[in-house]
């Protein structure tokens, strides 16, 4: 026998589209939180995560370091970080100066020390890789 | 089905359409390492990553041991301490040193792999490093000299106290092989970054390309512009990289084979775009060697793509890279 019966909506059925519309809004602003900027300073030795903090503002110290030749120093200033002396052969690392945006680096190839500059961003300019 | 499973399905599809505006980005897999004296990175996207980023750093290591000069156990240590008898190579390194002599000829030695003498007698980025006396440079200058160098098959020699150095093109030479080894392993997405060599392998993400930075000369933890491409090396030389200063005057580690003296231009930097990043490499040197002038005319000649930063703080971009190239920086001008 053919059933005519129309579909129609109840107040039950509008109620759960309300909270399942709610549930979603919740999370889509948890992902958007997520996706805010968070920037983290880490310090590499030979391949090796030797120190990481936050970049946000924070945080003030030096930090020295025995690298694979010789020791290394490194200045971390809130929102930056940077090699302020090294005795290896070359100096390159302490001429690279500051580095503050996610993706950049500074590496002491002699001591094997990299500064690496982490996290997320929503900077429209950030670049993927810098060709050094 | 009753009227109010079909809303909850509703309803449900609705919340994944809702949410769906955030997608998940694909698998990434990072490694961090350091060969042919430089820090690498390699990024690569998608299930087979981790497998095919280890089966690149496995490669990058093969070659290093095949073509350093340092290593008494590679093919150019023993060809350069041959005293100009022949020496059997590999396949690899005769592909390489081919390449490289090839490279050599296009640049009319501009770019040459036996400058190798010369960057030892000035030092740069050691403790020795120091300008030398013109009787040094005149009696080293001779062995500088691509046209000596004699390869048939996998079959090489040198003059004796000539040197060949592959340094100059080894990591764009790596970054090739390395695209390669990425593809065969299903990698679509990937940033290999080998020192001044960037290959960006597919696209950030559909119809969004990869945003490469170049390096600001004055200030090279930072980048100046950025050229937003795809399935491309960007290649980069410049005076800040290694350097000797001596009362005000920088002398920087690419030299002029025809004059034995850091290269003296107007240039601070070459960068290179180009999807070969083998020539990309030699290019660049090749390119800074000559000055803006010369290197813009041989750039369009040989339908090359570059960005010059020039010491006047002015940039100079070729005509296939002015979409793709964006000025971030107000301490240089942009030369239409």
């Amino acid at each position: 026998m053919r059933n005519n019966t129309k579909l129609r909506l109840r107040w039950g059925d509008f109620l759960i589209f309300l909270a399942i519309i709610a549930a979603a809004c919740g999370i889509w602003i948890h992902l958007a939180m997520l996706q805010t900027d968070q920037t983290y300073g880490e310090i590499w030795l030979d391949g090796e995560l030797y120190q990481q903090f936050r970049l946000d503002g924070s945080v003030h110290k030096t930090v020295q370091l025995e690298g694979k030749a010789t020791e290394v120093t490194i200045e971390v200033d809130g929102t930056q970080m940077r090699f302020t002396d090294s005795q290896c052969t070359d100096h390159t690392c302490e001429q690279t100066g500051w580095i503050s945006r996610v993706g950049q680096t500074a590496v002491c190839l002699p001591n094997r020390v990299m500064l690496k500059i982490t996290g997320s961003t929503t900077d429209a300019d950030a670049v993927d890789v810098i060709v050094q | 089905m009753k009227k109010q499973q079909i809303s909850i399905l509703t309803a449900v599809a609705l919340c994944f359409l809702l949410t769906g505006c955030s997608t998940q980005e694909e698998q990434a897999y990072t490694q961090d390492f350091y060969a042919m004296d430089t820090a690498m990175r390699i990024t690569a996207y998608g299930d087979n990553a981790a497998d095919a980023v280890t089966e690149c750093v496995s490669y990058i290591n093969m070659l290093e041991a095949d073509i350093s000069r340092t290593r008494e156990s590679s093919d150019i240590f023993a060809l350069n301490h041959a005293e100009g008898n022949q020496t059997e190579l590999s396949e690899q390194t005769a592909d390489i040193l081919q390449e490289a002599l090839d490279l050599a000829a296009k640049t009319e030695g501009r770019f040459d792999p036996t400058i190798a003498p010369l960057s030892d007698l000035w030092g740069i980025g050691t403790e020795q490093a120091a300008v030398p006396a013109q009787e040094q440079i005149d009696k080293v200058l001779p062995l500088v000299d691509y046209t000596k160098v004699s390869l048939e098959g996998t079959t090489a020699s040198i003059p004796a106290e000539a040197e060949i150095d592959l340094g100059g093109i080894g990591k764009g030479y790596a970054a090739d092989h390395v695209i390669e080894i990425l593809k065969e392993n299903g990698v679509e997405q990937a940033i290999v970054a080998l020192g001044g060599n960037v290959y960006v392998l597919g696209e950030k993400d559909r119809d969004t390309p990869w945003k490469v930075g170049i390096t600001d000369p004055d200030n090279p933890g930072d980048s100046f512009a950025t050229l937003s491409v795809s399935d491309t090396a960007v290649v980069t030389s410049g005076d800040y990289e290694r350097y000797l200063e001596v009362d005000g005057k920088r002398y920087c580690h690419i030299f002029d084979p025809e004059t034995g003296y850091s290269a003296e231009t107007d240039l601070r930097s070459v960068t290179v775009v180009s999807p070969d990043s083998t020539s990309a490499d030699a290019y660049t040197t090749a390119l800074f060697v000559m000055g803006l002038e010369d290197a813009m005319e041989y750039c369009e000649q040989n339908r090359i793509e570059a960005v010059f930063v020039c010491k006047d703080h002015t940039v100079h971009v070729t005509d296939g890279l002015k979409s793709s190239f964006e000025l971030q920086s107000t301490e240089y001008t942009y030369a239409e």
